[in-house]
């Protein structure tokens, strides 16, 4: 293998195939609740099809935070990517009876994800949050003009990927940020593996070129 | 054992890297042959540093951190509105109203009443033994009608037939002809030519009874 050949393993970005600890959280008081805490994805989407729809809840808390980040990654603003997920839960609550349990639950709640950012991305520009409207965590620690300067390349690049056609876009989202396996991704966006490196690919050209007047 | 093909495997190394191993590279699963090609060749390293120094600007972006309160926010609204909601059918019970499943009841209908209709002129319906008794031993008809046996009749209380009849109410006919569900050119004339001589006088029969009663039921409305 390549790793170690060049300089790029080592500064590229590691890739997690693992959903991230507080796609766990398992946080609640009653018994009952408890056990639905810690029931596994399918075995809650069997009592949500039986009328239990507390079973709903548990899926949302515990998927909550994921399809946010995915949804604010295609618009780029807290408000819609806000509605967005609520959408994306709201339709993946309608179909559950389509859920077959062929691929993880969440593969199948990312897929239904990014439809719904997909429709709307296709009818909306999206709006891009304003630099102040955000959090600024490093503003204590970081110098004042380093900030803006981080703040407006970070402005730059996501105009940059808003510009990206939708399969492009979508697939460097769950690359690169969601750092899903290729083979998920061919799962969730309906392609092949190979269709979804040869998307990455060209995704990060034309980002490539999208960014050179920036640099 | 053969040797090596060294000059296929020259050639390959030489090439340079596709779409699909440029993201092996940066997956760092590029197989150890093609990262000396990458090693070696002076295009391949300056494309792929600068595909990693676009990754790593785009790496770069975090999600803002929302509200502490607004995760259950999110929880709260997503669960206002699916309290509005039906439960989400089964996708067996559902099938009932799917289009697919009209089709299916289409043509399971169609070939009930073919079946039906095959067994009737294939099969004399059973007689009153006292009528076989009195039956000339010449009559080799075999071709009693149903409807002299008053066997027609016993469907109305059939609650098989009553299932057909309730399934068949409900078809549409354009149901009927998006399924593709259609007699093709020649079909009833094959069917004709296939009866018996007592059979095609049976249908004969029925049509003309059938034609009748329509008529009755239009003269009368």
């Amino acid at each position: 293998m390549a790793a170690g050949v060049l300089s790029i393993s080592a500064s590229a970005p590691r890739w997690r195939d693992s959903a991230p600890a507080e796609y766990r959280d398992t946080r609640r008081a009653t018994e009952g609740h408890s056990q639905a805490m810690t029931a596994d994805d399918r075995a809650l989407v069997d009592a949500c099809l039986q009328g239990d729809k507390a079973s709903f809840d548990v899926l949302v808390e515990r998927h909550r935070k994921q399809v946010y980040q995915l949804c604010y990654r295609f618009v780029g603003n807290h408000e819609d990517a806000s509605d967005l997920a609520q959408d994306a839960f709201v339709r993946a609550y309608r179909a559950l009876r389509t859920f077959k349990g062929h691929s993880a639950f969440s593969t199948w709640l990312y897929r239904v994800a990014v439809n719904v950012c997909l429709n709307r991305v296709a009818l909306k520009q999206p709006i891009l949050e304003a630099i102040d409207a955000r959090e600024h965590e490093d503003l204590v620690t970081e110098r004042p003009d380093r900030s803006v300067f981080r703040e407006e390349r970070a402005a730059t690049v996501r105009a940059a990927i808003a510009r990206l056609p939708k399969k492009q876009r979508a697939t460097m989202i769950l690359r690169v940020y969601h750092e899903l396996p290729h083979e998920q991704i061919a799962a969730i966006l309906g392609s092949s593996v190979g269709a979804v490196k040869a998307n990455l690919f060209h995704a990060l050209a034309n980002l490539k070129k999208l960014l050179q007047g920036h640099d | 054992m053969t040797s090596p093909d060294y000059s296929t495997r020259s050639s390959h190394d030489q090439l340079h890297l596709s779409d699909s191993e440029f993201v092996d590279l940066l997956d760092g699963a590029l197989p150890d042959d093609r990262a000396r090609h990458v090693a070696a060749c002076a295009d391949c390293r300056a494309h792929v540093d600068a595909m990693n120094a676009v990754l790593t600007s785009a790496s770069d972006l975090d999600v803002p951190e929302p509200s502490p309160l607004f995760w259950d926010h999110l929880s709260a609204r997503v669960r206002g509105t699916i309290a509005e909601e039906p439960t989400p059918a089964r996708a067996w019970s559902n099938a009932f109203t799917t289009a697919s499943f009209r089709w299916s009841a289409v043509a399971a209908v169609f070939a009930l009443v073919l079946g039906v209709a095959t067994w009737r002129t294939t099969h004399p319906a059973p007689v009153d033994p006292s009528s076989v008794a009195n039956q000339r031993p010449s009559d080799t008809s075999g071709g009693t009608s149903l409807a002299e046996n008053g066997t027609i009749g016993d469907l109305d209380t059939d609650e098989a037939w009553a299932l057909v009849q309730t399934l068949a109410e409900d078809l549409d006919p354009d149901d009927i002809d998006d399924a593709g569900i259609t007699a093709r050119p020649g079909s009833a004339d094959g069917v004709a030519n296939g009866l018996t001589e007592t059979e095609r006088r049976e249908l004969v029969q029925v049509i003309e009874d059938a034609m009748k009663s329509q008529t009755r039921t239009g003269s009368s409305s």
